[in-house]
């Protein structure tokens, strides 16, 4: 009964989409194709891209979210103040609407709280219009040190569930649906107490359920704080290695009764593990089963193969992602996956510290190269010190932008200050590059995509299409300071569409994998909520068409394997691939 | 037609030699490049100058003073940017090497530090831009001119133009045939415009798969054979890989090294850390260290002998190979690298017995040696050698070891212990007997001394001794335990040998 309603909803913003999205360019042409111009930037050269306008507009006073981040800094250094925070796009009643909860920080551990901790908060969707804050009673509001989410549907209801990360013991709420979610940490045993950071909810062994698995940082107490000094010998943050003390990540695997069990040693988890902050799971080298990134902090990251027997191996070093090209473990913060190149492999992106490039690894089947320089992606982001990161198609000319949310970690006492806050940077916005470009990425001014350039210390960065007009807006969270939502105006939006894949319960089916067929192309895109930085965004997989007025079919792979082929489908929808059970019950 | 061909190489040779100087006769009288950089009439100031280290805040006054007497002197403006490039504030010396080069500073060398500094303020489009102009301008020997030519290939490589980077790889290699660092370049070079057998010739002509370079070297030739798609040998090759490009000499920074030590505050606050045993604390600092000066020796021994105590055994390897290949006949960094190499042996024994935990044994013998004969009386290199000689199995050599060291330095009181026990477990009672009785004058509960010393008695025959010697050991240890159940079973055994009683 539930999931009619939910349906109904769907199509009712379906038809609003398609009211409000498409444009009318007349050819049913995808300019993505082979180095044509792109609607309204000037393209072939290494400048700046400058179109007619900013690519965003900053909302979040005008739709009512008003979330300042605190992260209960006085003074003390505490790290995990600087490392904060992030939040969630989640669709939590069903309505088509991607609301949103905001994970709050509050008084590190170990500081004295001379007030009560604030809470996470959840706003919810009205219509794109607004948003508004339903935290009140609904049991989300979370008080721990938070950090990050993860969304799924953990109990096969049809409902998204969140889990949080905390400094301290994690948290896991069950929707109940109507904006009530009931903590059922306790019962389920999924409160790891670490320093929880990044999380996703995967089904590693292909059994219908969502397990969770959870990215710890550093082993860290406040006993354990040192004191670090700026180079001009004033207090300031340690960096991760100062601690000398990586902590191991978590494998909940679901028992399907509302219980998980903690399989980390069992799935061989325990062999390695660094400074983990940013995770991302794809099925990487196309085995049907889906594989794990865990991107460190300054240490190597790991490539959790799934054997699919219960079983991972780290096998980053021999595929080529544990360091960059010139064999240094950088500071990996965010990290994404996308098919950059076309040939409908996911490759990887992970972004790092000042003075550091992003680590692009294009993946060549088994094995990964460092192409990051090839991509245009070896100097611009290079000033800052990046975290929120995703690859999407903000203008809908068909070719995947990337945004990058930055904040320094440290003060840098010799550089210029971006603002009264000494870790505040400039987020950056950098347009993709057809093939005949090289697929090279230009940066996009105004800075960041927004006139004028916002300064914080950015930390998570959550992408979704809040007002379903088919442009993905970006939520950035920043340390004390008031979250920015970035709504997307890019002048001249090609036209788009955007598939909602669901499982048999009508949830989003996390990681199936859908090979759209426009324009004589074939693009590949999976369904995925956790990447990025301490976030979890918008299930719906969008899709810039350029000129393009149709896709001409969708073939999706479900998760167990289970394969449909569908379409035509007209641009300027949300298109809802519901996943049928055959007869005898058969995948 | 030899001598035709002759002639036109010695002409090349000429032009390339005579370049820099070709360059300023040709370059125009208004120099845009300059023109272009930013003009302050005044210095930049870190912010809390009072808080810093005394040693780096007076080195910024001086120079502040000197600019303020004289603010048309491309000279204190230099030595005000030098002074913030050695204390990491990279973008103040940004400003102060480009108010220099307004002020007429000499051009080559200080567009290098220019580039330097930019490139580690994260601004890599403007170092690059500012080591062309140094790889065009630096007056200095073919082997110093090199170093801007390969360091400005690896940042276009790093902006992806493999294709400029290569020429700039071989420009580096004209100058400086035995160039590492650019031979690597010309490899990478190789592998980013898809040609991954070539950037395994260079590898393997160059010899870049062995010495110095052998880590990194195999980290490039997995990646050429996996892009040959000849996995299993890329996989061998990467047993081989170490993380890390090699700290390449660069003598072009040695002035940045030196102000290193007016800087003080960074290697004075890590120095103290370790001294409080505070390794983990101390890593952070000692890092910026050697960001600045990557072949600063003390840096890389400080910041190996850190990661040794803290268990991190690969990166102590790293950086005390570093140690040893810049500064091969400095006898600590190789007794350094011994003991990185012992620990690692025996780690690698300890997990899985590999044959090869006996190699790199032997490895760190070989080390230690070296280490010794450059400096003969270092007690911590005969205490390791012999306790590498223990491992081996070849006892007596290393209880003399132990006791040389000893004899060397004994304030260290563990060091008489150890040499005790080697006597003991070889049988030279007498031997032992005097370095325990020393030991235990100074820490006279030590329960491994008392009991060795009872038993060294026991094996004398001196069983009156013995007797006191086992009691006052029970008393010690307040009961019978710690083995003195078994000193009294020996003692009753020799006391019938003796008597000739079965």
């Amino acid at each position: 009964m539930e999931r009619r309603g939910r349906s109904r909803a769907l199509m009712g913003v379906l038809a609003s989409a398609a009211l409000t999205g498409g444009c009318d360019r007349g050819t049913d042409r995808l300019p993505a194709s082979e180095g044509d111009a792109a609607p309204g930037a000037m393209r072939g050269s290494e400048d700046p891209v400058s179109p007619e306008g900013p690519w965003f507009t900053e909302s979040a006073s005008s739709l009512g979210v008003h979330f300042s981040h605190a992260s209960g800094a006085r003074g003390a250094w505490r790290f995990p103040e600087i490392m904060g925070g992030g939040g969630a796009a989640l669709d939590a009643d069903g309505d088509g609407w991607m609301d949103l909860y905001l994970v709050q920080a509050g008084h590190a551990p170990g500081s004295p709280a001379d007030a009560e901790t604030a809470p996470n908060r959840l706003f919810r969707n009205d219509g794109g219009h607004a948003f508004v804050d339903v935290t009140a009673g609904s049991g989300a509001d979370d008080r721990g040190y938070g950090m990050g989410a993860a969304t799924g549907d953990m109990d096969g209801d049809g409902r998204t569930d969140l889990y949080i990360t905390n400094v301290g013991a994690n948290v896991l709420l069950r929707n109940l649906g109507g904006f009530r979610f009931q903590d059922i940490t306790a019962h389920a045993g999924t409160g790891d107490v670490g320093w929880g950071t990044g999380c996703a909810f995967v089904d590693c062994d292909r059994d219908g359920l969502l397990d969770l698995f959870v990215v710890n940082y550093v082993r860290w107490s406040p006993d354990a704080e040192l004191t670090c000094l700026s180079p001009t010998g004033q207090r300031d943050y340690c960096s991760p290695n100062s601690y000398s003390a990586p902590a191991p990540d978590v494998l909940y695997r679901n028992t399907g009764d509302g219980r998980f069990v903690d399989v980390s040693h069992a799935a061989g988890l325990r062999t390695a593990f660094g400074n983990g902050l940013g995770v991302v799971c794809a099925d990487f080298d196309g085995d049907g089963w889906t594989d794990i990134f865990v991107a460190n902090d300054q240490t190597d990251n790991q490539l959790w193969h799934n054997g699919g027997d219960g079983t991972f191996r780290d096998i980053a070093m021999r595929a080529g992602v544990a360091v960059d090209r010139h064999g240094e473990p950088k500071a990996g913060m965010g990290t994404h996956v996308a098919d950059l190149d076309g040939d409908g492999r996911p490759d990887l992106l992970v972004v790092n510290l000042r003075a550091q490039s992003d680590s692009f690894h294009r993946n060549r089947g088994g094995w990964f190269d460092d192409d990051t320089a090839a991509f245009g992606l070896g100097s611009i982001t290079r000033p800052y010190t990046r975290f929120g990161v995703a690859f999407h198609d903000f203008d809908n000319d068909g070719h995947l932008d990337l945004f990058v949310a930055n904040g320094r970690v440290v003060t840098a006492p010799d550089l210029p200050a971006w603002s009264s806050d000494p870790y505040a940077e400039p987020d950056v916005l950098l347009r993709g590059g057809s093939p005949a470009q090289g697929r090279r990425f230009r940066e996009v001014r105004p800075r960041g995509g927004t006139e004028p350039a916002l300064m914080a210390t950015s930390r998570g960065a959550i992408f979704a299409d809040f007002d379903n007009d088919g442009g993905m807006d970006v939520v950035v969270v920043n340390r004390d300071a008031p979250a920015h939502i970035r709504l997307n105006r890019a002048p001249q939006r090609g036209h788009w569409i955007m598939f909602r894949v669901l499982d048999t319960a009508g949830a989003d089916a996390l990681h199936a994998t859908l090979r759209i067929e426009a324009g004589g192309r074939t693009i590949v895109r999976d369904v995925r909520t956790a990447y990025s930085y301490l976030a979890a965004n918008d299930p719906r997989v969008h899709v810039g068409l350029g000129m393009l007025r149709h896709v001409d079919a969708v073939e999706v792979t479900w998760p167990d394997g289970h394969r449909r082929r569908l379409g035509p489908f007209d641009a300027g929808q949300v298109v809802v691939l519901e996943r049928t059970v055959p007869p005898d019950g058969a995948p | 037609m030899r001598r035709i061909v002759s002639v036109l190489l010695l002409v090349a040779a000429g032009v390339l030699i005579a370049r820099p100087w070709i360059r300023s006769w040709t370059r125009p009288a208004v120099d845009r490049q300059v023109a272009a950089l930013p003009s302050f009439a005044s210095p930049p100031l870190p912010p809390g100058l009072g808080a810093m280290e005394s040693r780096f805040a007076e080195a910024i006054r001086r120079h502040t003073e000197q600019i303020a007497r004289h603010p048309d002197d491309a000279a204190p403006w230099l030595d005000l940017a030098v002074a913030y490039h050695g204390g990491d504030l990279f973008g103040m010396a940004v400003t102060c090497y480009e108010q220099a080069l307004r002020r007429g500073a000499a051009a080559g060398t200080t567009w290098y530090l220019l580039a330097h500094a930019r490139e580690r303020s994260g601004d890599l489009p403007g170092a690059t831009e500012a080591m062309r102009r140094a790889s065009e301008e630096i007056d200095a020997p073919p082997k110093e001119r090199a170093i801007p030519h390969w360091r400005l290939g690896y940042w276009l490589l790093d902006q992806g133009d493999a294709g400029a980077a290569r020429s700039a790889f071989e420009h580096a290699v004209a100058l400086d045939e035995d160039s590492s660092a650019a031979w690597f370049g010309l490899a990478e070079a190789a592998l980013r415009l898809d040609d991954p057998a070539g950037a395994i010739d260079i590898l393997e002509r160059r010899s870049l798969l062995r010495g110095a370079e052998r880590g990194a070297g195999h980290a490039l030739l997995a990646a050429a054979l996996r892009a040959l798609g000849r996995f299993d040998a890329a996989d061998e090759a990467l047993r081989n890989a170490a993380p890390g490009r090699p700290a390449w000499r660069d003598t072009l920074l040695a002035g940045v090294s030196r102000a290193r030590s007016e800087v003080g505050s960074i290697e004075l606050s890590a120095g103290r850390l370790i001294r409080e045993g505070r390794y983990a604390e101390a890593l952070p600092l000692l890092q910026r260290m050697l960001a600045t000066a990557p072949d600063d020796r003390r840096a890389l021994n400080l910041l190996g002998t850190s990661y040794l105590r803290l268990g991190r055994h690969d990166e102590a390897l790293r950086h005390l190979g570093d140690a040893v290949r810049i500064h091969p006949r400095h006898a600590q960094s190789r007794l350094n690298h011994a003991a990185a190499l012992f620990e690692a042996a025996r780690r690698a024994a300890a997990t899985d017995g590999t044959p090869g935990a006996g190699a790199s044994t032997a490895t760190a013998l070989a080390e230690v040696e070296v280490a010794l004969e450059l400096n003969p009386e270092s007690a911590g290199a005969h205490e390791l050698r012999g306790v590498i000689l223990q491992s081996l199995g070849r006892r007596h050599e290393a209880a003399a070891a132990l006791h040389r060291a000893a004899a060397i330095d004994e304030r260290d009181p563990a060091r008489l212990l150890r040499a005790a026990a080697a006597s003991f477990e070889i049988g030279d009672w007498a031997e032992a007997l005097v370095a325990f009785e020393r030991y235990l004058a100074r820490d006279p509960a030590q329960p491994l001394a008392l009991l060795g010393r009872a038993g060294a008695l026991v094996e004398l025959d001196r069983f009156e001794d013995a007797e006191h010697a086992i009691a006052h050991a029970m008393e010690r240890l307040g009961g019978p335990d710690h083995g003195i159940g078994q000193l009294r079973t020996r003692l009753t055994d020799r006391r019938r040998a003796k008597a000739g009683m079965p």
